[in-house]
Formats: structure tokens, sequence, C-alpha cells
């Protein structure tokens, strides 16, 4: 693990039953960087991030999330999460839905009031007004999500499918908020099917396997054309062609 | 965009169960399980609005006794009906004060396991009241569910007796009560205690002697098939009316008509206070 | 101590909102006025001064209806979040599982009694205005001890929401609910006449299940019996606050070993 990690998955295991959802999974996110969390339908990815968000316990093995236990609210508090189904609660509206996720992070109104409208602008939800959130687009949902994420300033970003639903102009603001942010220091990590768009983005990826990660590495270690090499490396692996 | 197909759809078996309704009563009228006539309780109810009347003569009664039923107050334990006050002292003059002259008992609640039980006494303190009466000028209080009860279960005799009993008290207008028990005796036309009561409404508020007698005559005949039966109430009532029809005849200064009166008295209830008033109007000289 | 007010705040204004932009209130209102506008002009052989039977009827549509949006609004306090997942978002915040159900318990209960003061309103200004009663102290005991038992329902349903599914929690508080309302009286006079072992389980009953029956003050307003002394007030409130501090002890032992 590198000095500088802020996330620490050190031999963690997490069963259902007989079945390993993560097995054996070694991970470290670093200071500043965007790790892209690659992996096929039920690879593991979300198990992983409930990990590290201390929404389940390992079985085997510790998680470190920003030196300390993610359960503790303490560590909680330093943390954005956007979840992969972009559920929110129908019968607000974005400035409600704001209020409400500020206040549980201990915000008072004014800060909560002049982050809000920030974001909301960032995001392109200005435009929404006081419409429900049960009336908005799927695109829209995930912008409220990153917003909601971003309210109390984390450290950490952790993204579930950040990508899923947004058109291809959306996804275009939504790299350049993510290289924004990650220009303000922040560290984030989201997992993804796209590969595309990790590869534009990421300054590692980490491939996932049946629980298990079956490679890491910097792309800028990635030689020649990037988009092959890397499709090339995610689907050799994937077959077991090349070993971890 | 609508499609208005759609609407005429929804219409269409609307307008079938509409004609159905109409025709199939007809088409089939002696086949039908309604009996004709039954009004929508009856059709809705059927022999359940008996009970339903029973229900509301109840809740009169708990009304009556400040919301409390036999089973709140062990103070009411020695009640079955109001009856049971007709000649208590002071009873019905009570304004509503506790029912001190009674002497019932304090509410003891139920056995007690010797563990004391915070939950009852929490109970006792929140739920259980003193026996009380409802004042006489919130006598109107009982008119709704007097009238529910008289509507749920028309050929409910004593509901229609306590709703007379109530209306007129409480209008001081006896001609709604006596609108009310002729009602009652169009549905059960053989029940004495309507006519009984009719009878004391003419006499004793309209002052119509004649009319009066009319209705003490029909209590009479409509009651002789019970009283022999060995019915307390029915022999009661039976001594009662002919009291009444020998006052009557006293009045009218009807000598054969009071001995023959005084007569049936004494076959039937020979020892009876009031035989022996009938026997004591027997004697008196005829008035002028 | 500030921020797990503000959590708190937050987790209960999310009820009350919902409550409201739900307009299930209003539709029990609606439904109360439709009930009640009739019987206010009704006369009974055609004579007028009746009114406590209206306000008898009154009466038992907000007691239906408090139980009713109580139960609605707290066993819904989970389930939508874990079938939606918005429990996600909201377990990732810096908020504890504790907080999380006071919050949520408070936002329910605060819902309820929003509504429960709308319609003791509503019932205070009607009584008033026909039988030129305004507000007697026995009716501010019946709101106080009706609160009382907002809140018990809204812990059950709360304690419910984690185990059940929304309508089996309903159902089964419902029943249990009721079952207490109307025989939870006669539960002492039913442990002396029964064999064991039902006297035993009927004991049980009697001594842990929630006795609803305690908060019901309509006779005393409806026949304007006198109001009961405070200090019984007091034990009944005290029972409610330690029946509910129960049940959101239990709840809580449910939630922190909640797998999600």
């Amino acid at each position: 693990m590198a000095t500088n990690s802020i996330v620490e998955l050190h031999e963690v295991t997490r069963r259902f039953g007989a079945v390993a959802a993560v097995d054996r999974l070694s991970l470290d996110v670093r200071q500043g960087e965007i790790l892209g969390f690659l992996g096929t339908n039920g690879a593991g990815k979300t198990t992983t991030i409930k990990l590290m968000l201390g929404f389940a316990r390992p079985d085997e093995g510790t998680v470190s999330v920003l030196g300390g236990a993610p359960e503790r609210p303490a560590t909680r508090r330093r943390i954005g999460y956007m979840p992969e189904t972009a559920h929110y609660y129908p019968y607000l509206d974005i400035h409600e839905l704001l209020r409400f996720y500020g206040g549980l992070c201990g915000l008072d109104a004014a800060t909560i009031r002049a982050r809000a409208a920030r974001l909301i602008e960032r995001v392109g939800l200005a435009d929404a007004g006081r419409r429900l959130l049960r009336h908005y687009s799927k695109g829209m949902l995930q912008r409220a999500g990153i917003a909601q994420a971003l309210l109390h300033d984390p450290d950490l970003l952790i993204l579930d499918e950040p990508l899923t639903g947004l058109d291809p102009l959306a996804r275009i603001q939504f790299r350049d908020l993510l290289l924004e942010l990650r220009s303000e220091g922040k560290t984030i990590f989201f997992s993804s099917h796209e590969l595309s768009e990790a590869e534009l983005i990421c300054d590692r990826v980490a491939i996932l396997k049946q629980g298990a990660q079956v490679w890491c590495g910097a792309l800028r270690d990635v030689a020649g054309d990037g988009r092959q090499n890397l499709e090339r490396i995610f689907l050799k692996h994937l077959a077991g062609e090349v070993a971890p | 965009m609508r499609n208005r197909w759609h609407d005429l759809l929804a219409l269409l078996p609307l307008l079938v169960v509409i004609l159905l309704a109409r025709t199939l009563p007809v088409r089939y009228a002696g086949a039908m399980p309604q009996v004709p006539g039954d009004d929508i309780l009856q059709l809705v109810l059927g022999d359940a609005r008996r009970e339903l009347g029973r229900q509301m003569l109840a809740k009169a009664d708990s009304y009556y006794h400040g919301g409390m039923t036999h089973t709140d107050c062990t103070g009411l334990e020695t009640h079955d009906s109001h009856a049971d006050h007709d000649g208590q002292p002071g009873h019905l003059d009570d304004d509503g004060g506790a029912h001190g002259p009674h002497g019932h008992a304090a509410h003891a609640g139920p056995a007690g396991t010797g563990f004391p039980d915070p939950w009852q006494w929490i109970d006792r303190q929140v739920h259980a009241q003193p026996h009380r009466h409802l004042e006489r000028e919130a006598l109107d209080e009982l008119l709704p569910w007097l009238w529910a009860a008289c509507r749920s279960a028309p050929d409910d005799v004593q509901a229609r007796l306590t709703a007379a009993y109530v209306l007129e008290r409480q209008t001081g207008e006896p001609r709604a009560a006596i609108r009310l028990l002729e009602e009652g005796l169009t549905v059960v036309p053989v029940s004495p205690e309507l006519a009984f009561a009719l009878g004391e409404l003419h006499l004793n508020k309209l002052k119509a002697a004649g009319e009066a007698e009319r209705w003490f005559e029909r209590a009479r005949t409509n009651g002789a098939s019970r009283a022999p039966a060995g019915d307390a109430d029915a022999q009661l009532l039976e001594i009662r009316t002919l009291h009444y029809l020998a006052v009557l005849a006293r009045r009218r200064n009807d000598a054969e008509r009071l001995r023959a009166l005084v007569g049936l008295a004494e076959a039937e209830h020979p020892a009876h206070a009031l035989t022996r008033a009938m026997r004591k109007l027997l004697a008196e000289p005829a008035s002028r | 101590m500030i921020v797990w007010l503000r959590q708190v705040r937050a987790l209960a204004a999310l009820a009350v909102l919902e409550l409201y932009r739900r307009k299930d209130l209003v539709v029990v209102l609606i439904l109360s006025l439709l009930i009640l506008c009739p019987l206010a002009f009704f006369t009974p052989f055609g004579v007028k001064g009746a009114s406590r039977y209206v306000n008898e009827l009154a009466m038992l549509p907000i007691w239906i209806f408090s139980a009713v949006i109580a139960l609605g609004v707290s066993a819904r306090l989970f389930p939508p979040e874990f079938e939606s997942r918005t429990i996600f978002p909201l377990l990732a915040k810096p908020v504890d599982r504790g907080t999380l159900l006071a919050g949520k318990f408070l936002g329910a209960c605060a819902a309820s009694l929003s509504a429960l003061v709308i319609f003791y309103l509503a019932y205070g200004l009607l009584t008033g205005v026909r039988q030129g009663l305004w507000f007697p102290v026995v009716f501010l005991q019946a709101l106080l001890l009706h609160a009382g038992f907002v809140v018990v329902v809204s812990a059950l349903g709360l304690l419910g929401s984690l185990v059940l599914t929304p309508s089996a929690n309903l159902t089964i508080c419902s029943l249990v609910v009721a079952g207490m309302f109307f025989y939870g009286q006669r539960l002492p006079g039913l442990v002396a006449g029964q064999p064991p072992p039902a006297n035993a389980l009927l004991g049980l009953i009697h001594w842990i299940g929630p006795h609803v029956e305690f908060f019901d003050l309509r006779r005393r307003v409806v026949h304007e019996w006198p109001p009961v002394p405070w200090r019984v007030c007091l034990a009944v409130t005290a029972y409610a606050a330690a029946y509910a501090i129960v049940c959101l002890l239990a709840a809580r032992s449910l939630f922190i070993r909640k797998k999600i």
C-alpha cells in the first residue's frame, strides 16, 4: 500500500452463504487520485463499496477509510457517496433534498443554502426550479445524486456507476466535474462498466472478477493505443489468460 | 388523448345494470327474495336491524347514565331497566347528581389478585365514574339514539315507548309522541303497551277521556292473550288498564261498567292494590 | 449536541413533509367533514338541541383517523427506504443508526400530532360555536392523553417497520391497538375467570400489552364529566413515554443488527 493511501482494504472477504462476493481483496485508494473500479455485473463492486462505507462488515480482513473505521460518523463526515440507483424522496424538490442531507451532515441553514445554490448551478439543475424529484428524468436524478454527495464538501467521493443514465452531453459535463474536483484535491473512487470513460479520467484502474482483484495499474503505464490496451487488459483478465 | 369508445364501454355496463334493476323485480315479482315494500335498511340489514335497534336503545340508556353502561359501573349492576326506578322517591326528579338516595356502591372493580396492579389503578382513575342521570333539561340528548332505534327496528315497542316519553317530556307537545306511538301500532297492531301509552297520553295530557277510553279498551283486548299465560309484565299492564277504565267509568257515572271492571279485576288480581282502589271507586257515591 | 439536533430536526421534518405532501391528511379531513356536516343539521323527531351525539360521532373519526395516520406514517418509516434504496445515501451520512431512529420516530410523532391538533381544534371550535363550551379543561386533558396514544402507536409502528412489510405491520398493529382498546379494561376480569394456561397468556397481555384505553377520555368530554386528576394525567403520560422508550430501545437493537 502507498503511504498516501486514504482507503485501504487488506485481504477483505465478504461471503453470502457459500459464495464469496468479495474474495481476499486488497486495494488502496491514494490521496488526490481518481480510481476506476471496473468489473462485470456481479463481480462484487457494489459489495466492496458497501464495505468501504461501513454498510457491511468484512468476514475477514480489514477496511480503513481516512484513517478510521468507515462506520464511524466522523469518518463518514468526510465521505460523499452517490449510490448506483438514483432513488431519492419523490415528494421533495432539489432544494428540500439538499436541505435534508445538509441537516444530516450537521450543517447550519445558512451554509446549506449557500452550498446548495452553488451545487444546483454546478450540476446543471438550476432550471428544475421547484419541480418534485418524482418528475425528474434519470439523468436529472444522477445530477441530484452528485449534488447531495458534494454538499458537505467531503474529502473522498465514492460513486457507484455514476454515468448510468446520462446522455453524452451530460457525460462530458460529469467528466469535467470529476476532473475539477480532483484538481480541488478531492479523491474519487468510482465503479463503472464504461471503459472509455475510465480511460479518459482515471489515474488508476482496478479490475474485479468474481470478488477478487485481477489487475490494478496506472493508465499511464499502459503502452500503445490506450483504448485498445485497456479493453484488451480487461477482456484478457476476465477470460483468465493473463495471471494477475 | 382519451378514446371516446372507452367511455362508451364504461357506460354500457352501467346501463345494463340499471335496466336489469328495473326489469327483474317486475319480471320475477313472485320469486324475488325481498318482501315487497321492504325499505333499504331491511334489504341491507335483514334481521340484523333488530339488533341494531337494541344497540341504539342501549346507547340511549348509556347517554341517560352519563355515557356509562352496566358493565362500566358496579353502581348499575342492580338495575336491569329504568322500570327498576319506578316508585323510588326522588328518582324521576334527580337533577343529575350522583345517585345518592339509592346508595350505590362505589366502583370496586374486578377482584384483585393481591398484587398491586398499577394498570387497574390508572384504568379506574381514568374511566370509572359514579352513577348519574342526565338532567331533565338535557333529556333531548337521548332523542337521536331513540330516533335511530325506532328507525332501525320499527317493531321495537320499548324503543317507541321511551322515545315517546322523552319526546313528550322535552317538547311539552304530546301530539308528536302520539304520532310516534300510532306509527308503532301500524307495525305492531297487537301491542298492548303502545295502546296503553296512547291512552295515558290522551287522558293525562290532552284530557280526551273518550279517546283515552278507546285506547285502554284496545290495550285490554291486545293484552288478553298474554296475561293469562303468566307474563308478569302483561298482568301488571292488565290491572293498570282495568284501573284506568274504572276511573273513566266512574267519571261517566257508568256504575254497571264499573262493576264489570271490578269483577274482572277481582277475578284475575284479587289482592292487587289497584283492585282495592277499584273497589273504593265502586263504593264512592256517583258524582253530580 | 447542536449537530445531533440538526440531524434529528432534518429527519423529523422529512416525515412531516411527507404526510402533508401525500395529502393523506386532506383526505381524512374531507371525509370527516362529509360524515359530520349532515349530522350537525340532523333534527331527530324535528327537535333541535341534541349535541352530544354529534360530539361523540365527531370524536369517533378523530380517534380512528389519528390511529390510521399514526400507524400509516410510522409503518412507512423504513420499508420504503429499503425498497427504494434511499437507505444507502442516508446511512452514508455522518449519522448513527440510533440518531436515525430517533429522528424518524420524532418525525412520525410530529406529523401525527400535527394532524391530531388540527382535528381537536376543529372539534373545539365546533363545540364552542354550538354549545358555548370553549376548550374546557377536560378537553385539553383529552388532547394531552390522545397525544400519548399517538406516541405509543407511532412507536409500535416504528418497531414493526423494521421487521415487517408495511401491510403486515399495519394489520398487526391495528389488531393489537383495536384489541387492547376494546378489551384492555376487561383483561383482569378475564384473567380471573380463565383456567391456566389461558389466564397466564391473558395476564402477560395485560402486563405488556399497550393499554391504549388509558388515553381515551371521550366519555368525559362528550358527557361533560369532571376532568381527571392531574396526577393521573401525569401517570398516563409517563406510561406513554415509558412504553414508547421500550419500543424504541427494541427498535434500536434490531436496527443496529439489521443487514443492509
